[in-house]
Order: structure tokens, then C-alpha cells, then sequence
């Protein structure tokens, strides 16, 4: 299988080392979020990737191409990698307009097909009546269109994305979310995103690499990472989330019913598809002894409980009820609780504590 | 006023402009770029005909120039000329005086195109060489149009090193700001005046255009 393989350490003089790695199929769709706080080294990662950072010592290998490699002095130029990187910023140019600007990298084209192939970025992003417009005279959105258009016009074989959806406002953000996805997948291309947005890192994401202070602290697939941080610090970031498929069956009083296998769980309605993330904190679920009775929480669920972790003043718990879920509770609770592996409890969730996310 | 000296110095300055603009831009994108470490001492040595009395550069270029030394005598096997007291002499004293007053407004202008741009190009199959022209070059006009001007106006202006160098040679070296020197030497303050008002006027109204243009198109978004 033709590879993405990038293993590389990027020293900065008098600053921080910053550890990339990142392995994915480079033939067809698949999509690794870089994820972690701000100053993380992230965009270090994207940039290397991009040949815009060189790194000190590692290897970049792109299908049967190598791009960058310590040992030999390797080193393949932006221009040459066939890369697609979104700005976080979009970096369109000012001083062109935006048919200028989506026609720019076509340079090697010949002269007769570079004109199809802007009007046909222009109807894939709806451009059509921005032609002549600059690109202070467009909003933030019909920016970050422009932007792809203008990474996308040149057939990039892999994407780079930085932040994509943080220029924009709230609503356009949730919106553009689940379109990204399947425009992203249509392209069948592998994709590299830098997001310190857990959500969109849920929802977008294949696989999640975790960079905290430079140094890669757990990679794997966005599940994992999500529902089982290899430790505190990762915990710190991505929060504990356990996140399951499912599909949603019924759509009642503003309240969404979710089956997960079996299980079945009512989270909030958000006019999703059928098939969905479902994703639950582990502060969000209460354990408690017996089967409750008179409580506002809508789900119950009888579980088993696999595993006890202290962590500091909480305890973290495994417990299947179905499908694994984690519960963070304090180190008191699970004293009077006497949770222990193999003991039955109840896992209460409220409805509003079960995220729906969509999923393609 | 004397037509021979306007000639010599519209001539000098429109040179020294061109030669500038073809030198000066590049080792302004790579002062721009570049992260090496001796790029202090470079732009040290930009900057030094700002501080130099004219005289002092004059001096070491004439005595550079004389083919009694090595460089000198170079140009005359080649050319058979000598630098000293021509017109070749200068001009090439000329761009040396000029260089901090192209360079250092297109090195500011060049380093204020936001790098994004730069690197979006690149990674959009864009050499460096087009992204320059395509790119840096559009954006970082007004500052660049403001280094021609402002080494246009500042070669009319020039005194002391072209007179040292091409001495005061009528329509070779003798340019419009020996000639008010040389009326006054010879009491004629009227035709010394009217020269002055002509260069006055002239850098008042380059400057007022070129502060105009460049405040209209901003560099940035």
C-alpha cells in the first residue's frame, strides 16, 4: 500500500523541538488531525509537510517519493510536492481578484485548459458571481471558498489544512463542518489537519495526533484517542470522551432516539442524518447503586463495571453497558459507591449530555 | 540656466535609478528573506553612505579609480579609459552613494508582504523566482516607487562625491547642483537662484506624488 509516512524532528535555535509524525494511505481519502492546544507545534508539523519548514533530522515519504530525509540532505522544494495548503488566514492575494486568484498556480497548464478548469472550481464553490470581486469586497466564508478553490484548481495529490474553520463565526462553522467532510472525502485525496477544536477534530478525523509542548503524546484512531488519553495530559486536552457509531431511529419532541447496537440512548435533536457520532463526556455520567427511579436524566442504562483508575482526586471508570463507556467520578464516590470490577451499577446520562455529531 | 548640466543630470539620475532598481531589488528580497547571521553586517554596509561625508567615499573612489591601483588599472586594460573625471566615474560613484536610499525602502516595503502570501504561492507551484514578480514585487510597490524617487531626486541633489570623482567638467560631469555652486563662485546669484527653485520645486512636487501613490494603495490587507 502506497504510503504517507512522516517520522522528522524540527529543532528551533534558542526555541522549542518539534516532533512530526504522521502515517496515512496517500492514494486515497483519509484524514489525520493534528490536535492539541495552541503553540503546540502543530502548524510546525502542517509546514514541514507543506516543505515550507525543514526539519533537522527524520524522513518525509510521500507514496514511492521521498521528500525529505536527514541522513541523505534530501530535500524537496513546496513547488515540486504537489501540495494543496489552506492558511489559516487563506492568504489569498490582495492585489488580484478572485478569478485571478483561483487561476494562480496554474501556470504549467496550457493556456487552453486553464479557463475550464476555473469555471470549474467556480461552480463546485459557487463562485460564479464573485469573479471580478477583490478580495476585501468578500466575507470571511466566500473567502475560505476562494481559498480551496485556488488549493484545489492545481489537483493536489495530498491536502494540507490549518485551522480551516476557525476564521469563521459559530453557525457558518457548524454548518461548513459537515460539508468539509464530504467535499474532503469526494476528493479522494489523504488530508493533514491542524484543529485545536475537539469537535471538529471528532467529527472530521480518522485518525488524531496529539501534540502537546512539540512531542507527540498519543496517536491512533480518533476513538481511542478520544475515549482512552494514553495519559493526564492528554486527558487535559482532549477531555474524556467516550464515542460510539450510531444511528438515529426517532425523532420526537425535539429529542433524538440513538441506537448503538442495542443500547438505546436519547440525546438532543439536531437535524442529522442517520448516521451519527455519539459522544459523552465522563464528567457528564453519574453512576449510582440499583435501578433509579423518579430522576429527570433520560437515559438509564444497567452496566458492569471493567476497570478503576485513580487520577488525583477523581477516579476513572470503565463500565459496559452495551458499549463501553467511561465515567469520571470522585475518589469519595467510588468509596461509597464500592465500584469495583465486576459489580453492576447504573450509568445515568441527561439528554442534553449526549453529543450528536455527524458522521460519513 | 545651463541646458548642459540639466542633460548630465537627468541623465546621471535616470541611470543611477535604473542600475539601482535592477541591483538593489534583489539584494533587497534577499536582505528580506534571508535568516544567515551576517545579514547585520550587510545591511551595515548598505547603510554606511548615510553616514559617510561624501568626501570620504569621493576621496577612496577617485583614488580606486586612478590607475595607479589595482582596480583602476583593471578598468583601463579593459576599456582604456579611466574612471576618474568621466562620466562612468559618476555614475558608478553615484549608485554607491545611492544604494541605502533604494535599498532600504524596498528591503522595508519587500519585508511587509505578509509571508503567508509568499508561501501560498510557493506551495501552489510557483517558482521563486515568478513569485516575486508575481507576488512581493505588486504588493510591495508604493515602497519600491518611493526607493526610485527617492534615489532620482537624491542623484540630483548629490554634491560632494561628484565632485570629487568627475571633478567639474562641463557637460560630462558638471550636473545642475555644481552649477548653482559654481554661479555662486561667480557673484551671479540670479542664475544661481533660478536653478534652485527649479530643483526645489522639482523635489517638492516628486515627493508630494510619491507620498500620495503610496499612501492610496496600501501593501496589506
Amino acid at each position: 500500500m502506497s504510503e504517507l509516512v512522516a517520522e522528522f524532528e524540527r529543532r528551533f535555535v534558542r526555541g522549542p523541538t518539534i516532533e512530526g509524525r504522521v502515517r496515512q494511505p496517500s492514494d486515497c481519502f483519509s484524514l489525520t488531525v493534528l490536535f492539541g492546544p495552541s503553540g503546540g507545534g502543530k502548524s510546525t508539523v502542517l509546514r514541514a509537510l507543506a516543505g515550507l519548514e525543514q526539519p533537522q533530522s527524520g524522513t518525509i515519504r510521500f507514496g514511492d517519493e521521498t521528500w525529505f530525509d536527514a541522513t541523505t540532505g534530501a530535500f524537496v522544494s513546496p513547488q515540486r510536492r504537489g501540495i494543496g495548503l489552506l492558511f489559516q488566514d487563506y492568504a489569498l492575494f490582495p492585489h488580484l481578484s478572485v478569478e485571478q486568484n483561483v487561476a494562480y498556480g496554474l501556470t504549467r497548464l496550457p493556456q487552453n485548459q486553464r479557463a475550464p478548469r476555473v469555471a470549474e472550481m467556480f461552480e463546485r464553490f459557487e463562485l460564479q458571481e464573485l469573479t471580478a470581486r477583490r478580495i476585501n469586497e468578500i466575507s470571511g466564508g466566500q473567502q475560505q471558498r476562494v481559498a480551496l478553490a485556488r488549493v484545489l484548481a492545481c489537483r493536489p495529490r495530498l491536502l494540507l489544512l490549518d485551522e480551516p474553520l476557525t476564521a469563521l463565526d459559530q453557525p457558518l462553522r457548524e454548518h461548513l463542518r459537515g460539508e468539509l467532510r464530504e467535499l474532503l472525502r469526494s476528493l479522494a485525496i489523504p488530508v493533514v489537519m491542524v484543529t485545536h477544536d475537539r469537535t471538529e477534530a471528532i467529527a472530521l478525523a480518522d485518525r488524531v495526533v496529539v501534540l502537546v509542548d512539540g512531542r507527540v503524546r498519543q496517536a491512533g484512531d480518533v476513538q481511542d484517542v478520544f475515549a482512552r488519553p494514553a495519559d493526564e495530559v492528554v486527558a487535559r486536552y482532549v477531555g474524556i470522551e467516550s464515542i460510539e457509531q450510531g444511528i438515529i431511529v426517532e425523532t420526537r419532541d425535539g429529542l433524538a432516539a440513538v441506537d448503538i447496537g442495542r443500547v438505546r440512548l436519547w440525546g438532543l435533536a439536531a437535524g442529522l442524518g442517520p448516521r451519527v457520532h455519539v459522544c459523552i463526556r465522563a464528567e457528564d455520567v453519574v453512576l449510582e447503586r440499583g435501578v433509579t427511579s423518579g430522576s429527570s436524566a433520560r437515559n438509564h442504562l444497567p452496566a458492569k463495571v471493567l476497570s478503576v483508575v485513580p487520577e488525583g482526586a477523581l477516579v476513572r471508570v470503565l463500565v459496559d453497558c452495551g458499549f463501553r463507556l467511561t465515567a469520571l467520578v470522585t475518589r469519595l464516590s467510588a468509596e461509597e459507591l464500592r465500584l469495583a470490577p465486576g459489580e453492576t451499577i447504573t450509568a445515568v446520562i441527561k439528554a442534553p449530555a449526549v453529543h450528536l455529531l455527524p458522521r460519513g | 540656466m545651463d541646458w548642459q548640466a540639466v542633460w548630465v543630470t537627468l541623465k546621471l539620475a535616470a541611470l543611477t535609478t535604473l542600475v539601482l532598481a535592477v541591483l538593489g531589488l534583489p539584494l533587497a528580497w534577499w536582505l528580506a528573506n534571508t535568516r544567515w547571521r551576517g545579514r547585520a553586517l550587510v545591511e551595515a554596509v548598505v547603510a554606511l553612505p548615510l553616514v559617510l561625508p561624501p568626501t570620504v567615499l569621493g576621496f577612496y573612489l577617485l583614488m580606486a579609480a586612478s590607475p595607479r591601483f589595482a582596480p583602476g588599472h583593471a578598468v583601463e586594460q579593459l576599456t582604456g579609459a579611466t574612471l576618474a573625471f568621466s562620466f562612468e566615474g559618476i555614475l558608478l560613484a553615484s549608485v554607491i552613494c545611492n544604494v541605502p536610499f533604494a535599498v532600504r525602502p524596498f528591503a522595508a516595503a519587500l519585508e511587509a508582504v505578509d509571508r503567508h502570501l509568499i508561501e501560498a504561492s510557493w506551495c501552489l507551484g510557483v517558482s521563486k523566482l515568478r513569485t516575486f514578480w508575481r507576488v512581493a514585487l505588486p504588493l510591495a510597490w508604493p515602497g519600491v516607487l518611493t526607493g526610485l524617487v527617492l534615489t532620482f531626486m537624491h542623484t540630483v541633489g548629490e554634491f560632494g562625491v561628484v565632485l570629487m570623482v568627475g571633478g567639474n567638467i562641463p557637460g560630462v560631469t558638471r550636473t545642475l547642483a555644481l552649477a548653482i555652486y559654481d554661479d555662486v563662485q561667480a557673484l551671479d546669484y540670479s542664475s544661481a537662484n533660478r536653478t534652485a527653485l527649479v530643483l526645489l520645486a522639482l523635489a517638492t512636487i516628486s515627493l508630494a506624488v510619491t507620498y500620495t501613490i503610496a499612501q492610496r494603495r496600501p501593501a496589506r490587507t
